[in-house]
């Protein structure tokens, strides 16, 4: 018996073909895991599975009905976590699940939600308050009221750190019935090489479908083969940080957190956080959601006033000279920040001149980005349209646009596919031998490892600061992800 | 000093990009001031048309089919029902089927043939106040004219003036579209400005703008210019449009009633950025829009003279650029207003423009702390 199946089915967004002539069946009582590139069609298809979009061909039955013309009753058996789900932020915990109970008419038994999402200590936090996995987490609880018999979620995992995504997985597997069916599409490998079948699409098509586990045995050979699938990647030399031109500066230490603190009331948000970076170090930041990164981020590139201390870049007081000190920084926003109205090259176009190119520089820089990060066919169009990948892509694009020799990234690989993050770190690691100080922060683990030094943020203060061997060596973990896991344990006690 | 004009003028680019790819705030750009401009006109209009008159003629002279004729010409009168006594006149007031009631008394021609001074007796529709007096008005008007031709030399019988300045056919439509160009002006720059800051707030890309090199008055500029050439580009087609469509004479100088309107539309640029740089949210810009709107037309001298509110608030009208905004468009339209008086009105807008737009400054600067 199938949940869905798919027969001939495509959709186009104003020529453009973004699922094209794809047949699929989705087996019930099983987690079916949707891997892809970004811009392959992934959410297209899930919106077109619930009756969200109409296809232009083709046939979907969903549980045997037609979502096209039996939508309401569809809605009922149904529970569909978009990639931004609509959490009331005014309002509590609590309050949000009662309104989704009621909503769904369903009773108000929330124990079994709470103790699994760890938020019982929270329920009376309004959910615009919590942090980004505990988010995912609500709203993956509040998707689960009601046990649906088929759960659709879009990618619920970007931008969770590893312990909260370990519970939203635990979540779905242990509260959802032996008959349900799930689809998950995700960006994390290691997610996916742990469910029951794997799809992979490829611009509009299903390219594998079948057991991750027959493909690879171990999660590194899963994302290799995946990316065999998906066209290959092979690693050139970044064009980026071949045309890099170095600026010359005698500073040692490129950035410097002297003390930064951050006080909520009497709730410490960062507490005495100093490190220093030189020149060319690549420095990531790590830790679970809400620790911190984010809030130490924003002092040190002036958004935010730090209540004592400070940052110095290229040795400029970023509290004492605010302008001169920003003129070094490429940064790269946690949460997509350029103008969506805008498209690609006028996106590019404003943050060049506001960054000082003009004129003849202006046009050569901006055609040389828009070949280097490949928009020339998606350099018309709106930047909010573009899926999630490519809004990363080109928020990187904007941030590198003026060669800055300081380059400060907010979870810059969150929701990008993997091997336009295998792309990412390549120009990352180059632009950091060409001189560039590099300060990140991820929740993807294999990424920590192409860190110089990782400083380990847990509620507000680092607990460990080392290169990623000496971290993991501090507890003897094979992986990184099992260092912390260990390292933040270890702080609890 | 030009490395930050071009930076300048990115921004007031991506500011125009931005206003003229959204489908919907071109809509209100455009659509929405022309629509209701003509809307508006027509609607809030206190002429009065298509009046119905009941009449008791006791003296059913030459003198009195006369006069009652004139009411029959007259554009704005509709019907003439006769009748025979008051009770039926009041029957018919009763029941609206007629606006007002006329009662000619049976010495009226007797009265005139004989110079001696007589009375006709107007009935009006209290009910309706304002139509009452605006109706009492066109028969007072239409009385006298008449009675100046029977008798021009020999002793005015009854004598009515009325004279009407600035607006001698008592057309009303012309007070109300000065006061609507204004206020549409004032609204959508409001509304433009308010949601400018906010709305990058909202959308996190105020962050990268605090981060590049731009300094909060860069950023200012930015937000102030591409508003202010909307609104006046804005007021500038409405005017027009009063002008040859609704046949609105424009009596001032078009230089002072640009520079007037530049100065009115940058104080309150920066009354909508001062909103602006204290909201989280497009939806608490616009409640601030609100907020500040109602009070400010209330408050503007449209719907009381500002020389009947009590002193207080007159003190308080002072900081309210709609009043002299308002002042400004009617007095150049209408009036022909001189330099000296467009002068007078100008200095208030200047500061408030001044204090908003400095405040605005000063709030996003705090903000980021």
């Amino acid at each position: 018996m199938d949940t869905v199946t798919i027969e001939h089915l495509t959709k186009n967004f104003r020529g453009m073909t973004a699922i094209d002539d794809l047949s699929l069946k989705i087996e019930k009582g099983k987690i079916t895991g949707l891997i892809g590139s970004d811009g392959s069609g992934k959410t297209t298809l899930i919106r077109l599975i619930i009756g969200l979009l109409l296809p232009d061909h083709g046939k979907i039955s969903v549980l045997g009905l037609n979502p096209e013309t039996q939508k309401d009753e569809l809605n009922k058996k149904i529970g569909y976590m978009p990639q931004k789900f609509g959490l009331y932020e005014d309002l509590t915990v609590i309050e949000n699940l009662r309104l989704y109970a009621d909503l769904k008419n369903v009773a108000h038994d929330f124990e079994k939600l709470l103790e699994f999402t760890n938020l019982k200590k929270f329920q009376t936090r309004l959910a615009g308050a919590l942090s980004g996995g505990m988010k995912q987490k609500l709203g993956l609880a509040c998707v689960l009221l009601g046990s649906p018999e088929f759960l659709l979620l879009d990618e619920p995992s970007v931008g969770v750190d590893p312990i909260s995504r370990r519970d939203l997985m635990r979540m779905v597997r242990d509260l959802i019935s032996p008959e349900t069916t799930v689809l998950w599409s995700t960006a994390y490998l290691d997610e996916a090489h742990s469910f029951d079948t794997g799809v992979v699409l490829n611009q509009g098509k299903v390219i594998y479908q079948g057991k991750p586990y027959d493909l690879a045995k171990t999660t590194e050979e899963f994302e290799n083969k995946v990316i065999d699938l998906m066209g290959g990647y092979r690693k050139t030399k970044s064009r980026i940080a071949e045309n890099y031109i170095p600026k010359n500066s005698d500073v040692e230490y490129t950035v410097v957190a002297d003390n930064l603190e951050k006080l909520y009331g009497n709730f410490y948000a960062v507490r005495n956080n100093s490190f220093k970076i030189k020149k060319g170090e690549i420095f990531g930041l790590l830790g679970p959601n809400g620790a911190g990164k984010s809030t130490s981020f924003k002092m040190m590139c002036g958004l935010l006033k730090p209540t004592s201390g400070t940052a110095r870049i290229m040795g400029v007081d970023i509290t004492e000279d605010p302008e001169n000190a920003r003129a070094n920084l490429g940064y790269m926003a946690q949460k997509f920040s350029l103008y969506e109205a805008l498209t690609v090259k006028q996106n590019l176009d404003f943050f060049a001149e506001i960054y000082g190119i003009h004129d003849e520089n202006l046009k050569k820089r901006v055609d040389e980005i828009i070949d280097i990060f490949g928009f020339f066919q998606t350099r018309g169009q709106k930047s909010g349209e573009l899926p999630l990948g490519f809004k990363q892509k080109l928020s990187l694009a904007c941030a590198l646009i003026h060669n800055p020799p300081i380059l400060f990234l907010d979870e810059p690989t969150s929701g990008v596919d993997v091997i336009t993050r295998r792309e990412f770190w390549n120009h990352i690691k180059s632009l950091a031998q060409k001189g560039v100080t590099v300060l990140v922060t991820t929740h993807f683990m294999d990424e920590a490892e192409y860190c110089d030094r990782i400083s380990l943020f847990y509620k507000g203060e680092a607990v460990a600061i080392g290169t990623p061997s000496a971290l993991k060596n501090k507890v003897r973990a094979k992986s990184m992800e099992e260092a912390f896991m260990k390292l933040i344990l270890e702080s609890e006690k | 000093m030009i490395e930050k004009l071009k930076k300048i003028l990115a921004l007031i680019k991506k500011e125009f990009i931005i206003t003229w790819m959204d489908p919907k705030s071109r809509g209100i750009i455009i659509a929405l001031p022309i629509v209701q401009l003509i809307l508006f006109s027509y609607a809030i209009t206190m002429e009065v048309k298509n009046i119905d008159v009941v009449v008791v003629d006791q003296d059913n002279s030459t003198e009195s089919r006369e006069l009652i004729s004139r009411f029959d010409l007259s554009p704005q009168f509709r019907n003439i029902y006769r009748v025979e006594n008051m009770k039926q006149m009041q029957n018919k007031l009763d029941n609206k089927d007629a606006n007002m009631g006329l009662y000619i008394n049976n010495d009226f021609s007797t009265n005139i043939i004989s110079h001696t001074p007589t009375d006709v007796l107007i009935i009006t529709d209290g009910r309706q106040t304002n139509s009452a007096a605006i109706v009492s008005g066109y028969v007072s008007q239409i009385v006298s004219d008449y009675s100046q031709e029977i008798a021009p030399t020999n002793g005015v019988k009854i004598n009515v003036v009325t004279r009407n300045w600035y607006n001698p056919n008592l057309e009303y439509r012309w007070f109300i579209l000065t006061v609507i160009v204004a206020m549409l002006a004032a609204v959508i720059t409001l509304i433009l400005t308010a949601l400018s800051i906010a709305r990058e707030r909202e959308m996190g890309t105020f962050d990268q703008l605090i981060v590049s090199p731009l300094s909060s008055v860069d950023i200012l500029a930015g937000k102030t210019v591409p508003p202010l050439i909307i609104a006046m580009a804005l007021t500038c087609v409405m005017t027009f449009v009063v002008k040859i469509f609704f046949g609105m004479p424009f009596e001032g100088s078009i230089v002072l009633f640009l520079i007037s309107m530049f100065v009115s539309l940058l104080s309150l640029v920066g009354v909508g950025l001062y909103i602006s740089s204290i909201c989280r949210t497009q939806q608490q810009a616009i409640l601030g829009v609100i907020t500040f709107m109602m009070p400010a037309v209330l408050l503007s001298g449209f719907i009381s003279p500002i020389e009947d509110m009590p002193v207080f608030l007159q003190y308080l009208t002072l900081l309210n650029p709609i009043r002299f905004f308002m002042v400004l468009t009617r007095g150049i339209f209408l009036k022909g207003m001189n330099f000296a008086d467009v002068s007078m009105n100008l200095v208030p807008l200047i500061i408030t423009a001044t204090i908003t737009l400095a405040l605005a400054c000063w709030s996003f600067k705090k903000r980021q702390n």
